[in-house]
Order: structure tokens, then sequence, then C-alpha cells
């Protein structure tokens, strides 16, 4: 059976791990309160989406 | 492949996911907007946009179509003799799905579905607590007007539907700018660290191993 011929090195691996890092979601900002919203998302301090009121946010 | 397999099957058998939809569209043709799971709104959409070009249709074959699919006659009676004649002019796209963001529980994504057609309905399904008292007065001024104007001319319906909610619109946005300053500072105080916090534990996890 084929068997690597060499340790892999502590930077190979971490090379390799760094593509699996943990990344923050891509926040936008609400139109209408300028809060930062996930996109695509009726906004959830103010509620607007795509300008117009969709839902009442309570206090 | 996923070639040819449409059916969206919500983990449920094939008599479980009926029910699940006619029941669903039900909901919708009586409260006109409902909350549920992203992945339950779009499996609904098909369903609901063949039940109300069935409306359209109007015969007693379709009716009794209809009957067959949802089980229940008041519903499809709604259906047929109020929404289905306010989207007389439209092709298609009867329905409209907005997006909430993650579920608290479960982190499941929810979603909004309600009629394009239909009458704004502001926040039947909110809590009832509402933040402005200018906005409370306005809101069932205009709900009681939109019901007067529902025989008028369809575009005219529409501008003056726009002209009333900015109205309401606009109070509501002022009464509720300054609770949204607060709400702000405490969000963006909350999620820095937060972001902090997930980035230290990857790199030491990496550096662990």
């Amino acid at each position: 059976m084929g068997v690597p011929k060499r340790k892999t090195s502590k930077m190979r691996l971490r090379t390799r791990r760094a593509a699996n890092r943990w990344h923050a979601p891509q926040l936008s900002r609400c139109a209408q309160c300028s809060s930062a919203v996930l996109p695509h998302i009726a906004c959830p301090s103010c509620g607007y989406y795509k300008g117009r009121q969709v839902l009442t946010i309570e206090a | 492949m996923r070639h040819q397999k449409k059916t969206v099957k919500l983990g449920r058998t094939a008599e479980h996911r009926k029910a699940l939809l006619a029941n669903q569209v039900c909901s919708l043709i009586e409260h006109s907007r409902i909350k549920t799971t992203l992945a339950k709104a779009k499996a609904v959409r098909p369903f609901a946009e063949k039940m109300l070009t069935l409306g359209k249709g109007g015969t007693l074959h379709d009716r009794r179509n209809a009957i067959s699919y949802l089980h229940q006659p008041k519903m499809v009676k709604k259906l047929f003799e109020e929404i289905a004649p306010r989207s007389a002019n439209r092709n298609g796209g009867y329905t409209r799905i907005i997006k909430l963001g993650p579920r608290m529980s479960d982190s499941a994504k929810m979603a909004y579905i309600e009629w394009v057609d239909a009458a704004p309905v502001a926040d039947d399904l909110a809590p009832k607590t509402v933040t402005a008292p200018a906005a409370k007065e306005a809101k069932p001024a205009a709900d009681k007007s939109a019901k007067a104007d529902k025989g008028a001319a369809e575009t005219g319906d529409e501008t003056a539907r726009k002209k009333r909610t900015t109205g309401s619109r606009r109070n509501a946005a002022i009464a509720k700018r300054a609770q949204e300053k607060s709400n702000k500072a405490n969000a963006s105080a909350q999620a820095k660290p937060k972001l902090g916090g997930n980035r230290m534990k990857t790199r030491s996890g990496s550096r662990g191993k």
C-alpha cells in the first residue's frame, strides 16, 4: 500500500487548515435605520425591507 | 443528481406533506400572511399559486378541485371570492416571501409568505403592543378606508394605499428612531465581543492541533 514518505510539516498542515478558519458573516446596512443586518432579510431592528414596513418591532 | 426531483419533501411522508401544505395554504387564505420556516414557505408557494389559479378560473369544477386539495370549503370560498379576483391582472407570482432571519430556538430560517395583491397586513400576527400612539390611530383608519375602496379601480386603489401607509409609517418611524438608536448601541456592543471571541477560539483550536 502507498504510504506517505514524509511527515507533514507544521507549515503544510497549518497552511491547509488556514482555509478552514471561521469567517464572520457578511453584514450590510439597513437603508432605513442603518443598523447592521444580514442581507436579503427584513431588518430586525426597524422592520423595513425594500423600502417598506414589513413587520412591527417591539421596543 | 437532482434532475427532475422537484418535490420539496420537508422530512414528511406524502400524506403528511399534502396535509401540511393544505393547512398552510388555508391559513394563508384566512390570515393573508403567515410566518413559517423558509423551507416551508418555499414549498407552499407553488401550491398556493396553483390554488389561486384555480380561483381565477372560478368554475364549479375548479371549486371542487380546490376543495379536494384543501379540504376546507370555507377557505376555498374566501379564496375564490376575495383573494383570486384581486389578482385578476397578474399572471403568476401571486405570493411574496419575506425572509426574517434565524429563529431563536433552533436557528431555523424564518419567513413571511403573503399574497402580493392583499392589502398590507401591517401586523396582525405580531404581538399587539404598538409603540407609537399615532400609528395606533392611523392603522384602523387605513383598514376602514381600504374596505371602502374595495370597489374602486385597482390602479387608484393602489396609489391610495401607498398614500395612506406612508403617513402612518412616517409617524411610527419618528417615534421609533430614538429607541432604535439605543437598540443599535446595544446590538453593536453585543456583536463585537462575539466576533472577537469566536476568532480567538478558532485560532487557539488550530494551534492546539
